[in-house]
């Protein structure tokens, strides 16, 4: 049900301006430049990567049964347009009260998990004095970052199981009780190895899809809170760090980074490419991500303020996104590349998140 | 000697003593001979190279047929806290399968899948590190006249040979007298020491039960269930089966926990889930034969089967996972009129047809004629030419060694071809031939009107040894009476009318 409501809401933003499969890619968190930008100028940040393991198939299902029930409906081959029922639907689902925020925490949600999950099966086994048992973990990252903090104090158990869960009763009760309530069922301790969830969605009997949203529910309003408030729970707050921060320049593509220091330098970006072997749209692809990444990159030695202006205009008249239409309505001498950068900087400027 | 291998058995593994055959085998092993291990599945295989590798100075490398199997082998080795094992097999990537071999002075044990060997480079790192025992775990999927015939293992003596002959072990659960010699000639070593030990376990009792018009199995293994609340594995032929019935059983017998398991399932779930069954958190798997391997619980009590296996190897093989701790378990196989079709209609599809055999051909002369390599992903030609990828490995595997195949490059000769064509297709009824064998014999087994222990281990050891009354369904055993002799699994008080809090105080053992 949660799936449903999320692909109706992100096919109204894209409003017909973008493919179903858009969709399918950005709930997937694949790391193209496109999908990143399409996420940035639709305001579906919160969205991307947040169901990594969705396969195609389930994804073609639920796109079926929205069809048949007739919440969306086809305008072409691959594009959906919500219809008047989706929309009294997709009201009924306050999409607005989730934490979700995949743009910000993809990239550490799965392994802060994993150190939880693991942390709690190494001390309580530890506890028990028991040493015999196979890692729910099978990350080698995971294991070796436990492994480095059990060995730092192999006897404190006792002080940080206590302090573990102080600061996890700190932070699900600020959380409605199906959260924690799935939390106790997915852990794996000394006496008990945590359930699936299929399992735990026959447990609590929901659908699959809604379980896994709501696990990232909780774990994106965990991060949330760490990050605002990492005092009040220094352990957890522990947990996540080491673990790639989004917010870092480290989390640019290799490739871009590299086109980055070249900028840093002075290149022009066809010489750039030249040096770099690649083809210059390549290059144009590491601009844009750059600016999507940091705020406060530059864009004018690529794209004139006057130019940054006509580019609004047209989109603003035109209320679209979509780049072959607004090329079409601004002067010749601005190209596409142009019009993706601009496009990061007014998605910035209006500061509107969702 | 052999106290000297008991000490360093409690040092290294602390258990106190040898399961039958253990302390023969190693003992050869640690004298340099080539050995065949006949063991039991269930009694402690492993530990026969296991406990080797630690006292011999260099590698001990071992190959397994199933990668699942081998990440089990390394998980559980290092949880004895024996961290010296690496797996090598084609799910690492390019990163992970460099570190291994850059570092192989690290380990003790490395676990190879046998198309790795084919591999120079691995070949030159195992080479560089030396290899001080050999071992073949699964040692009957050699033979072409065994059930579970692996063309890559005919590979094998090859690489035993550019790795300078190290001494072998060869191991396996079930092999008849006849594959005992295959595995011998195969291998060239004709002087390999024997050692065979009898697989039968006494302690679980054998039924069939032929289901008669009037009821399902379905029915059937819900009112057996009720019976008795122990640990049960049921074992399908289909994935889809398998998850069907746990789905019915799970709304027939609301208060057990049951689960099924297959080989589609992510990883992260098998894991959970195995290691539930371990802890006795769910009581009833619904599986098929990619369950149970590597999975050492020691209370498993009831194993039934809802399909029959292809082959006796197979079902002695998954009734010998119950019983482990000794005690008093049971076999139920089900059977109803039709059954023996299934088996059957698998061996037609799993074997190449001659139109197949004709395309693969077709395909290979279009790529001599435009002179392109044969591609090396399998997945690839497969789905290109419709024919399932198991089918693709054997043909490409005989074009091989027929010499129409070379460095994956097509050689065309038409009277060479014509003679391979007609060899392949004679191998292939032959292999035909073999697996419908073992299914008759399978199917002895179901309808023998006299003792079915007897009828079951005939060919794998000489007697068998049982008291009539615990025997089988036809020497009189009474299903009711072995159950009321068995403990009921202990379940775990669950207290859910508990707050969450007080419950993860107590899962996270803080006092409130």
């Amino acid at each position: 049900m949660l799936l449903e409501a999320i692909i109706l809401y992100c096919l109204k933003q894209i409003d017909r301006e973008r493919t179903i499969n858009s969709i399918y890619h950005l709930l997937l968190g694949k790391p193209s430049i496109q999908t990143i930008q399409d996420a940035h100028l639709y305001g579906l940040e919160r969205f991307y990567a947040l169901y990594k393991t969705l396969d195609k198939r389930s994804f073609a299902e639920q796109v079926k049964q929205l069809n048949e029930n007739s919440y969306i409906e086809h305008v072409s081959h691959e594009h959906f347009v919500v219809t008047v029922k989706g929309k009294t639907m997709l009201e009924k689902f306050d999409l607005a009260k989730y934490y979700w925020n995949g743009m910000k925490f993809h990239q550490i949600d799965s392994a802060f998990f994993e150190r939880l999950l693991l942390f709690i099966q190494v001390w309580t086994n530890a506890k028990n004095h028991n040493f015999r048992y196979i890692p729910i973990v099978e990350n080698p990252k995971t294991l070796h970052w436990a492994k480095r903090l059990f060995h730092r104090e192999p006897k404190n158990y006792d002080v940080r199981l206590k302090q573990l869960y102080e600061e996890l009763v700190r932070i699900f009760d600020k959380l409605p009780p199906i959260y924690p309530e799935m939390f106790i069922r997915q852990i794996t301790t000394a006496e008990k190895i945590g359930l699936t969830f299929e399992q735990l969605a026959n447990a609590l009997k929901k659908p699959v899809s809604d379980i896994r949203l709501l696990h990232m529910n909780y774990v994106h309003f965990m991060l949330e809170e760490l990050s605002a408030y990492p005092k009040q729970y220094p352990l957890l707050s522990s947990f996540v760090q080491g673990l790639n921060d989004a917010t870092n320049e480290t989390t640019l593509t290799n490739s871009a980074n590299i086109t980055l220091s070249y900028i840093k330098r002075g290149f022009p970006l066809a010489e750039i490419a030249k040096r770099r072997k690649l083809k210059l749209n390549t290059i144009y692809d590491h601009i844009v991500e750059i600016a999507l990444h940091d705020d406060n990159f530059p864009i004018e030695p690529f794209v004139s303020r006057e130019k940054q202006d006509e580019i609004f205009k047209a989109a603003e008249k035109l209320k679209t996104r979509k780049l072959k239409l607004i090329k079409e309505a601004v002067g010749e001498d601005i190209d596409y590349f142009q019009i993706r950068l601009a496009l990061t900087k007014r998605h910035r400027s209006n500061g509107e998140k969702r | 000697m052999s106290d000297y291998l008991t000490k360093q058995l409690q040092r290294y593994f602390r258990y106190d003593s040898f399961r039958p055959g253990q302390k023969e085998i190693i003992g050869d092993v640690l004298k340099g001979c080539d050995v065949l291990g006949i063991l039991p599945t269930g009694s402690g295989k492993s530990l026969c190279y296991q406990l080797p590798s630690r006292l011999l100075s260099d590698l001990t490398v071992v190959v397994s047929p199933l990668i699942s199997l081998m990440v089990d082998q390394v998980r559980e080795t290092k949880a004895f806290h024996f961290k010296e094992v690496a797996a090598l097999h084609s799910l690492l990537s390019y990163e992970e399968r460099t570190d291994i071999l850059t570092n192989l002075h690290r380990y003790k044990i490395v676990y190879l899948s046998p198309e790795l060997l084919q591999n120079r480079q691995i070949i030159g790192a195992l080479k560089k590190r030396k290899v001080s025992l050999f071992v073949i775990d699964e040692a009957h999927c050699i033979s072409q006249w065994g059930h579970d015939f692996r063309p890559d293992y005919l590979r094998l003596k090859l690489a035993i040979d550019l790795l300078g002959n190290p001494p072998l072990l060869a191991l396996s659960g079930t092999v008849t007298a006849e594959i005992e010699q295959d595995i011998l000639e195969q291998l060239e070593r004709p002087a390999m020491k024997v050692h065979r030990y009898p697989l039968e376990q006494k302690n679980i009792a054998l039924v069939v039960e032929k289901l008669k018009r009037n009821k399902t199995k379905d029915e059937r293994l819900v009112e057996i269930l009720r019976q008795k609340d122990v640990p049960t594995i049921i074992y399908f032929s289909s994935k889809q089966r398998a998850e069907e019935t746990a789905r019915l059983l799970k709304e027939q017998l609301p208060d057990r926990e049951i689960a099924y398991y297959h080989g589609d399932l992510d990883p992260e779930s098998r894991l959970k889930i195995q290691q539930q069954f371990l802890y006795d958190q769910v009581e009833i798997i619904c599986a098929t034969s990619a369950f149970g391997m590597g999975i050492n619980k020691p209370n498993i009590r009831l194993v039934i089967h809802y399909h029959m296996p292809p082959d006796k190897e197979s079902f002695i093989q998954e009734i010998g996972r119950a019983a482990r701790d000794g005690k008093e378990s049971v076999s139920i196989l089900l059977f109803e009129e039709g059954d023996q079709q299934l088996p059957f209609k698998l061996i037609e599809s799993e074997l190449p047809t001659e139109q197949e055999i004709r395309k693969f051909l077709d395909f290979l002369y279009i790529l001599h004629e435009r002179n392109e390599p044969l591609p090396k992903d399998y997945v690839h030609v497969s789905e290109m030419l419709h024919i399932h990828e198991t089918k693709i490995k054997l043909l490409k595997f005989h074009f091989e060694t027929h010499g129409i195949i070379e460095d994956n490059k097509v050689c065309f000769d038409e009277a060479s071809w014509k003679r391979t064509m007609a060899k392949i297709r004679q191998l292939i009824d032959a292999r035909k031939r073999v697996k419908q064998k073992n299914v008759m014999n399978m199917l002895h087994y179901v309808h023998s009107e006299h003792c079915l222990r007897q009828e079951l281990y005939k060919g794998f050891q000489r007697r068998t040894e049982t008291e009539k009354a615990n025997c089988c369904s036809v020497c009189g055993l009474s299903l009711p009476d072995v159950f009321k002799r068995m403990d009921e699994t202990k379940k775990p008080k669950t207290h859910p009318e508990k707050s969450w809090k007080q419950r993860l105080a107590k899962l996270l053992e803080v006092g409130e």
